[in-house]
């Protein structure tokens, strides 16, 4: 529960503060004059905060849609990615976002309008190519979704933009919103998975599989694109017949029509947000495991790593299309 | 560990009751009283005063960082009672207009406020929120030796429009202070909770001095160690080390291949 939002003093009367503010009652409220006052600031305990994380609601200045790193996209010549909100309200022990922030508060840029308008003039940029646009990197598309209404608010924008692509990546199952609205063909909803018995170790206050899986065929059924993201692959003794489980779990629950893409992706994070990682969770299994550093990047022994990937690329395509697999190796939040 | 900053002698005395805690008299520039629950430093008033006696403490306290930092006293406010007590959510230095933000992690049994720190007393009451001399001298100087998360002040409120400045006096400080014991005492259980878990998460793991003893190794060795030990209290608690035929004064480089090695084959189990 919110105890406390920050609010910048420059967005107090914003409507969309007020609205957000109105679904927390007994919040206490604090103005501040910009966000990293109190966010990120040195001496703060990512862990310590991840208890009882307040909300902060600011303006994002500056360039709101950001192209990918390379390798990352599901398709389009084109991927952007953008951050309407940092961190997330699970508290999966692998996320990046512990390792890039020192602070666990939700941070939330109500200034949806000009993310609309970058990601309207991105388009414009080369109306012919597709572009993909990422939500959900820094945080879950659609968990808070109850108090900001962002994807609400961005699925008219999607539906005026046919050659725009909209990824929802989400861990939730909070899809009233989805369900609500008439489907469209450009936005898929992305759900990421990882076997049972990992979630249940690992991803803390995520929904279980078995939920996801039921809100994705519901979401199916209605007529949404579907996305599956195997990322991060989480390599244990068993991964065989846990990812083996899993992805049979999955695709009896959805017929292949919904299925816009499947991708995958091994572990692996940046050699300092890993460091982080250790020192705030130097008991965590994960942690402790058999992984290697090379060229900044933690990961997997490539050994293992070849073997956890090449199992699961295998056990997919004999479920998926080659055109719908989308292998990716680079880190995100969700 | 608690670290408490008070002002006044006044502010002082419930607190050394209550946490038992005794005048230690090696120290000379400040009254300083210690215990087992931690220690407690008697600043003077002003921000500059709780800066630095807030530096004395944590020098000659054993400059342990994750100690919780407590700065307990008497303010005024605009609309609170008298012995209300309110934790700053907000501390707002007036001569400078900077603001620090201490994070509130708990639900403590009274109200979060904004309190502004001010070089001279507080006659007007005209803004809202409560007003003292010392956290903006405080805040940012425990936040120097500790996460913020564990740096905390709990102002209660002694003087306002119905309770004029003038007529406070320390009986009536220290009142006030000793009526608060249950909310000082809840925000300390909460800080020295948080307190231990940074400790735990920082603490070293075992056979670590035992290991830098035997063998020699370079800095960035010795990080290292730590962090395979840390594995291997986590992998395999139980396990002696793998040390067989491994000789006192060999390169620690040595073992430390050994033992990641063992960890590897561990972790793939
Ligand atoms: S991995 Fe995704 S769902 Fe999990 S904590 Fe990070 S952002 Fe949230």
């Amino acid at each position: 529960m919110i105890s406390h939002i920050y609010i910048e003093e420059g967005i107090a009367n914003h409507p969309r503060t007020q609205t957000i503010c109105e679904r927390f009652p007994k919040a206490v409220r604090v103005s501040c004059e910009r966000y990293g006052e109190v966010f990120n600031r040195r001496a703060q305990s990512f862990r310590l905060q991840k208890k009882r994380p307040a909300l902060i609601l600011a303006c994002k200045p500056g360039t709101l849609v950001q192209p990918t790193p390379v390798g990352y996209g599901i398709g389009a010549p084109r991927n952007y990615y953008f951050s309407h909100m940092l961190n997330c309200v699970y508290d999966c022990r692998y996320c990046f976002l512990q390792g890039m922030y020192r602070s666990a508060h939700y941070v939330v840029f109500v200034n949806f309008e000009d993310f609309f308008d970058a990601i309207v003039s991105t388009v414009a940029e080369a109306p012919n190519e597709p572009a993909c646009f990422f939500s959900g990197y820094d945080c879950d598309s659609l968990a808070l979704e109850g108090a900001t209404r962002f994807i609400e608010q961005a699925l008219p924008i999607f539906r005026e933009l046919p050659n725009a692509w909209l990824e929802v990546r989400t861990k939730s199952t909070r899809i009233e919103t989805l369900l609500a609205t008439e489907p469209l063909p450009n936005t898929v909803i992305a759900f990421s998975f990882t076997p049972d018995e990992v979630s249940k170790t690992l991803e803390h206050g995520v929904p279980s599989v078995a939920r996801r899986i039921a809100a994705m065929a519901r979401l199916a059924k209605r007529g949404w694109p579907l996305g599956l993201r195997f990322d991060p692959l989480i390599y244990s003794a068993e991964f065989r017949d846990q990812y083996r489980r899993l992805f049979e779990q999955v695709f009896a629950a959805i017929d292949s029509t919904s299925l816009h893409s499947v991708s995958l992706g091994p572990f692996r994070l940046p050699a300092a947000f890993f460091r982080q990682l250790e020192r705030l969770q130097s008991d965590e299994p994960l942690v402790a495991g058999p992984l290697s550093a090379q060229n900044g990047m933690v990961s997997y022994r490539p050994d293992l790593e070849a073997e956890l990937v090449g199992f699961c690329t295998e056990e997919l395509l004999r479920r998926v299309p080659k055109r719908a697999f989308f292998p990716c190796q680079l880190p995100t939040a969700e | 560990m608690l670290r408490f900053v008070v002002a006044l002698d006044a502010e002082a005395r419930p607190l050394v009751e209550r946490f038992d805690l005794r005048h230690d008299p090696l120290v000379a520039p400040y009254k300083v009283y210690r215990g087992e629950a931690g220690a407690l430093i008697v600043a003077g008033i002003g921000k500059v005063a709780a800066a630095a006696a807030t530096s004395y403490l944590y020098l000659t306290s054993g400059g342990h960082r994750q100690a919780a930092w407590l700065n307990i006293g008497v303010a005024g406010h605009s609309s609170l009672s008298l012995g209300d007590a309110v934790v700053a959510h907000k501390i707002r230095d007036r001569a400078s207009q900077r603001s620090w933000y201490p994070p509130q992690l708990s639900t403590l049994p009274c109200a979060t406020d904004e309190v502004t720190t001010v070089d001279l007393p507080e006659r007007s009451y005209q803004e809202s929120g409560a007003f003292e001399m010392e956290a903006s001298g405080f805040y940012p100087t425990a936040c120097r030796f500790a996460s913020a998360e564990l740096v905390q002040c709990l102002k209660i409120v002694s003087d306002g429009p119905q309770n004029k400045l003038e007529l406070l006096t320390l009986e009536v400080v220290e009142e006030l202070v000793e009526h608060s014991l249950p909310v000082v005492e809840a925000l300390a259980e909460h800080c020295s909770e948080l307190s231990r878990e940074l400790r735990d998460l920082e603490a070293d793991p075992p056979d670590l001095k035992q290991c830098l003893k035997t063998w020699r190794f370079t800095v960035s060795q010795s990080r290292e160690l730590r962090r395979q030990l840390r594995r291997r209290q986590t992998l395999a608690p139980e396990e002696p080390l793998p040390i067989q035929g491994l000789q006192q004064g060999v390169r620690g480089k040595e073992f430390l291949a050994r033992l990641r090695l063992w960890l590897d084959e561990l972790a793939i189990r």
